[in-house]
This record gives C-alpha cells, structure tokens and sequence, in this order.
C-alpha cells in the first residue's frame, strides 16, 4: 500500500510539469471549453440582459432590454430595465421624446426625454413600476439608461 | 592541493547546474515567444529577450545554490512591479481611464482577477452567471481564461500560486523584505484565521447581493490598479477603504512585521486557495528526526504565518502553507524540506524539490514574463519616443 | 392562510439567502454540537417570527401605507445598524464555552450571561429585513381585513420560509473544531461591517425620502 501510494505521488508530480505546459499551451481552447461546457454568461446585473424589443424610429432605434429582477434563487422585489438608444448614422437626433413600454404589458411605463448632447435626461414614470433612474450611460454614439422598477410579479 | 580540487568541483557543480537548468532554457524560450518563430520588431525582441535571459538566470543560481525562495522572490517581485505597470498602460491605452466607468461594466471591460473566483462560485452555480461585469470570452483578461489558468495552477501547485503566480503577492513580499529588524515580532495566532473569515463573509454577501463584495469594498489592490471612478459618496468610501487597506496591508504591517501581512491576514482567495492544498502532490515537511523545535527560525520567519510549533510536532506546515520555499532554505537543520505526498519523508527530498520547481517556475516565468517584458516594452518605448503608450 | 404557507415555500429559499450571512457565523462561532445548534436556529426564527407579527401588525394597521411611501428604509436601516453592532459585540466576544464574564465588554457579558438572548435578537432584526419575499407578504399582509387575518397569514408564510433555515442547525457539528468556531467569530465582525454599513446607507435613504416628500 505504501508503495502504491508512493509510486500515485510521484506519478501525480510527475504531471505537474505537463499540466503547467497544457495550461498555457492550449488556454485559448481550454477557456472556449470552458466557456461552452458550463454555458456562464455575464451576470445580467451587469450586462443590463438581452434586447427583448427594438423600435425604429429612423434616425435611430431605441432598443429594450429584458427587466433585470435575477436573484440567486427566486426573483427580487425590485431590479432595473435597460434602454439603449443607437443611432443609424453617426449621431443621434438632439433631442428624444418617447413613450416607454419597458415591462412588457402592452402599455406604457415612463416618458423619456432625452438631450443627447448634454446628456440630460427626465422620466417621468407612467406607472407605479417605474421607481426611477438607476444609472445613465454614455457611450461613443450610443445613450442608455437603467431605469429602477419594482417587479410586477412580486 | 585544496584549490586544485575545489575548482573542478565547482566547475563541475556549474556544468551539472547547467545541464539541469537546460530544460527550463527550452521551455521558457518555448513559453515566453509564444511559440511563433514569425519576424518580430526590435523593440518586442529586446523585452522578450531580456526577461529570457533574467528569468534563466535565476533558475540556473536556484539549481546552483540549492536556495528556492531567495531567486523565486526576486522574479515575483519584479513580476509584480512590472504588473502594475504593464496592467495600468494597458487599461489607459484601451479605456482611457484607470477609473471605471458605469459604461465599461456594462459592455464588460472589466479585466477578470483570480480573487474574485471563490465569490462567483455559488452564484455560478445556482445561476450560471459569473457576478463582475468582464467578458466571458475575448477582451483582455477575460474570465474563460482566468479560470483556467486558476485551475491549471491550482492542480499543479495548490497554494503554491500564491508565491508562484499571484501577480498581487510580490508588491507585500517586496515591503516585508525592506526591513533587516522586525518591529512586530509576535501576532496572535488567532489574525491568521482571519483570512477564513473574510472568505465566509465575501461569499456569503456575494451570494445573497450578486456582486463581488471584496472587489467592490475590500480589495486593498484595486488602490494600484483599476476603480470605481468617484462619482458619489459610495464610491468615495470605497476609494478610501482600498487606499486605507493597501497601505495598512501592503506597506506598513508587511514593513513591522517582515511578512506578507495581506495574503497571510486578509486575502479571501488564499483562505480558499488553502483548501485546495489537497489537491496538489506537494508539500513542505519538516522532519521531526532532524528538527529539534529549538531555534523557531522557521516560525518566525514564514512569510505566511503557516509554521506553528504544533505543526511542526505534526511533521509539517499548516493548510495556509504557499510552498515559497523560505524556511527550505533558511532552516539550519535542513529538517525543511519539499516533499511529494504520499511518499516517505525523508525520502528523495532532492528530486521532490526538482519536481516542485520546474513546474512553480515554468508557471511564474511564462505567467511573469508577458508582464516583466511587457514593461521593458514600456520603457523602451517611453526612451525611444517619449511616450508610454503606442502610438 | 395557505397562500402564506405557499409564499412562504415558494420564496423562503431566497429568505434563507438572506438570512445565511447572519445566522452561518454565529453558528459557526458557537460550540456545542447540533443539538444546541439546533436551539440556537429556533430562538432565531422566534426571534424573527417576533419580527414578521410586529411588521404584520403595522401592515394591517396602515395598510401597507407604509410601503408606498417609501419610509420602510427608516425602520431597516437602524435595525440593521443594531444588528451590525450585536454581531461586532459577539464576534469581538470570548466564546461562550470558556467564560460569558470573560466578554469585553458589557453588553458582551450580558448577551453571553443570557445565551438565549442574542439569536431571539438577531432573529428579531433580521425578521425586520426587506427581502423580496418578505416585502410580498407585506402587501398580501396589508390587504387582509383583519388583525387575525394579518397575524396568521404571516405565521404561515412565516412556517413556509423557515423550512429552508431550519437545516443551517446542522452547521452546529462544527463547533466542535474550535478553530470553526473562531472562524465563525471573525466572520461575525466582517458581517457587522457589512450590515452597519448598509443600515447607514438605508437610513440615509429614508431621510432623503421623508424630506422630497
């Protein structure tokens, strides 16, 4: 048994040398096994989630993202909607106004209006959802917004 | 006479260094040019070439010497250095900022970091979501990577990445070796628990918030490297704690107490990085036979605060153990030693240490020498054109 | 009365989650086995059913008049603050199984004199925790048309969500590797950190929102 084990310890040093070797070598392929094996992805708290409805407005399209209420285990009380507005030329229109559905229930939540050159931006919440602005973002030509809202299901 | 026979033992002490070190010559050139052999610019061969030729150099005094940690030391602590340098040029040249900004979280520029890994995994877990805005794959330091560098390190060396990898722990170990005298020479044995503590903490509110706490309110590296830019009072506060922290943690405690006071009292991911010591086949023993527990040399000099009497009386370190090699080298006795597990303990301590480094220096080197010359680069770039950055 | 017992089912894993960062270090920090764990885990949920009747009656009695205005901020801010200063004050503490008079401070010597005290404390306070679940059944509690109704729709949901702590008992076979149980103390004055400064920052939002309306 001793020499079992003597012999498993050994071998298993031994491999440390190859292992360091494999790990460098084929890190690109490793880390796209990784990747597609445990199928993570970002959390949505960060990424702000997937599109779920694009409105095209000619100029520029204002894009809506799934309403973030992920939680470890169940779904949390309150979360944020991502809404990016890209334009389809290099800038978008100086001003924008619109009328968001951002939940999803055929009606509308908040009123956006935008000033796209100082960045200045008002909601006016059109439901109890819409608590607020969660964080304003400024891209190279795009503009979004993370509004806060309360979960409709909870 | 005694010259006449001490010259061709030492020259044949060197061709036997050499000849062990030639291995590592192969590998590392291997390793550090990427395994192209395609034409390459002046100024990328110099950088490269120099780290080459450092990196061997030392490897060649370790064999030749017998000494582990004094050589490793110097490559981590340059790696270390060079990071900072090589991480924040990057990080102005690619986002313009140190600071980050809303924007780059959420189209996931976030360079991943091996510490955060114990926060993300019950989130993982429980929902396939790695909670820190970087990119899953592509982009600098993505995640896919990171993790398996993690796991590539963490089956060969365990802990041993700590002193062997982490690009962090050569910034302490440079402050706990300024001092010749130790000011803080006793620490109650209890602070070294503290690192186990944070890990609970940290994962428990990463959990339960779905965001990295340690990188949003602890980690003392982020006064050196990237930021939350300070837009509010939060960010503020926790701009303050990380600069409070790294020069509490990484300058003035490493300083008086001559250890590495961050990964020995406070980093979670060495308190994870702990557990998974049971994976890889290494480890340091302390013969008991050989070792008479009298000078305490050891104990007081573990960088890590891993050698107690009581493990030592257990024939070996505790679980914090990073497999630096410090009290190898410094024990009187040579009742320190490396040692492969499963094996008897006195046994064949040479090629034990042979198994352990080549592996730990292959890693450090190739890991290390994108950031050592990486930095060169920099300075070369900075004396040929005035400027840091590429143009 | 079911529809709380399955709210409770339905979100009390998400209660758990909430309650682990409290509850896993002081069972860590405790010495004693399961059994004693286990007592430790049913004084918390007391303490925390205390919690959930007090919030019931408050929500019946405004119905729920409370969670619109957006003033809830003002009662789970301090209560989180006093919750961060009992951990910090029991983490700081000696172990109860050496000696509860050996704890530095005075607070620290009543709460180990008293051993029920602290987790029926801790429990109370993190009963007063806004987690998600917790602010469902609020509403659901607020719109009930009695006192009666109110009290036992949160009993249930409060039965339902304990299910899912009730196992965090097992975590006391740990106190019998002291070094646990330091871990766990330790960990107590992380979390204190944590949660003083969350109920700071709660606090702060309750006034800001007591003073725009």
């Amino acid at each position: 048994m001793r020499r079992i084990k003597s012999v498993l310890g050994y071998a298993w040093a031994a491999l440390a040398l190859p292992m360091v070797l494999a790990t460098f070598i084929g890190m690109d392929s490793w880390a796209r096994g990784f990747a597609s094996i445990t199928g993570l992805q970002v959390s949505p708290w960060f990424t702000g989630a997937e599109v779920v409805r694009t409105l095209d407005h000619g100029e520029y399209e204002t894009r809506i993202h799934r309403p973030v209420f992920d939680g470890l285990i169940s779904e949390r009380g309150r979360g944020f909607v991502q809404v990016v507005w890209v334009p389809k030329g290099d800038t978008l229109p100086a001003m924008i106004d619109e009328d968001l559905d951002i939940i999803g229930d055929d009606r509308a939540d908040c009123r956006i209006s935008l000033d796209t050159r100082t960045n200045q931006i008002s909601l006016t919440p059109l439901c109890e959802n819409v608590l607020g602005v969660k964080e304003k973002l400024v891209f190279e030509k795009d503009r979004g917004l993370r509004i806060l809202v309360s979960n409709p299901r909870r | 006479m005694s010259t006449n026979s001490t010259a061709p033992s030492r020259a044949r002490k060197i061709v036997k260094a050499a000849l062990i070190s030639l291995p590592m010559l192969l590998l590392s050139a291997l390793m550090l040019s990427g395994g192209t052999s395609g034409e390459r610019e002046m100024m990328q061969i110099i950088p490269v070439a120099v780290t080459f030729l450092f990196a061997n150099a030392l490897f060649f005094l370790m064999i030749y010497t017998g000494k582990t940690d004094k050589y490793r030391s110097l490559f981590f602590i340059v790696m270390a250095f060079c990071f900072i340098l090589t991480f924040t040029t990057n990080l102005l040249e690619r986002r313009g900022s140190l600071a980050l900004t809303p924007e780059d979280m959420a189209t996931g520029k976030t360079p991943f970091c091996h510490i955060v890994i114990p926060m993300t995994v019950i989130p993982a877990a429980l929902t396939q979501t790695i909670i820190f805005p970087g990119s899953i794959l592509g982009g600098f330091a993505n995640i896919s990577s990171m993790f398996v560098l993690w796991i590539g390190a963490t089956l060969a060396l365990g802990r041993g990445f700590c002193s062997w990898g982490c690009f962090f722990g050569g910034l302490d170990e440079f402050f706990s070796r300024l001092r010749k005298r130790r000011i803080i020479k006793d620490v109650d044995p209890r602070w070294t628990y503290l690192p186990y503590a944070v890990l609970l903490g940290v994962v428990l509110t990463a959990a339960a918030s779905l965001t990295p706490t340690y990188c949003e309110w602890l980690c003392p590296y982020k006064a050196v490297t990237e930021f939350a830019a300070v837009t509010s009072v939060k960010t503020l506060i926790q701009t303050v704690i990380f600069i409070s922290l790294f020069i509490a943690l990484v300058i003035v405690l490493p300083l008086l107490m001559k250890r590495r006071a961050q990964c020995g009292l406070f980093c979670p991911f060495g308190a994870f990085q702990a557990f998974l010591n049971k994976v890889c086949a290494f480890e340091v023993k302390v013969n008991g036979e050989v070792c008479k527990e009298k000078c305490r040399l050891c104990t007081q000099e573990c960088p890590s605060f891993s050698l107690s009497r009581e493990s030592i009386s257990n024939g070996g370190t505790r679980l914090s153990c990073m497999l630096c090699g410090k009290c190898v080298d410094i024990c009187p006795h040579k009742a320190a030693g490396y040692h492969v597990k499963g094996t008897p303990v006195a046994a064949r301590a040479g090629a034990a240490r042979m198994l352990f480094i080549y592996p730990a220096y292959l890693f450090l080197v190739t890991f290390g020498g994108g950031m050592i010359s990486g930095a060169i680069y920099r300075v070369l770039l900075l004396a040929t054109t005035g400027s840091i950055f590429r143009a | 009365m079911l529809q709380g017992f399955i709210l409770g089912l339905s979100g009390g894993a998400a209660c758990a989650v909430y309650c682990a960062p409290v509850l896993v270090p002081y069972l860590l920090g405790e010495a004693g086995g399961v059994r004693r764990s286990g007592s430790a885990v049913a004084l918390f949920l007391a303490g925390r059913l205390a919690g959930y009747l007090l919030f019931a009656t408050a929500a019946w009695a405004a119905g729920a008049i409370l969670l619109g205005s957006g003033k809830l901020p003002l009662i789970a801010g301090p209560a989180y603050v006093v919750l961060a200063v009992l951990l910090a004050i029991y983490g700081a503490g000696k172990p109860r199984s050496r000696c509860a008079a050996g704890s530095s401070s005075s607070i620290g010597r009543r709460l180990g004199g008293v051993p029920w005290l602290l987790p029926l404390v801790l429990g109370f306070l993190t009963g007063l925790n806004l987690c998600p679940p917790f602010l469902t059944a609020l509403v659901a509690a607020g719109e009930a048309p009695t006192l009666g109704g109110s009290l036992l729709f949160f009993l249930m949901f409060f039965v339902g969500t304990s299910l899912y702590v009730l196992p965090a008992a097992l975590l006391g076979a740990a106190g019998r590797f002291p070094k646990l149980q330091l871990i766990g103390r330790l960990a107590a004055c992380v979390m204190a950190l944590y949660y003083f400064y969350a109920g700071i920052l709660r606090c702060a939002a309750g006034i800001e929102q007591v003073i725009s309306t």
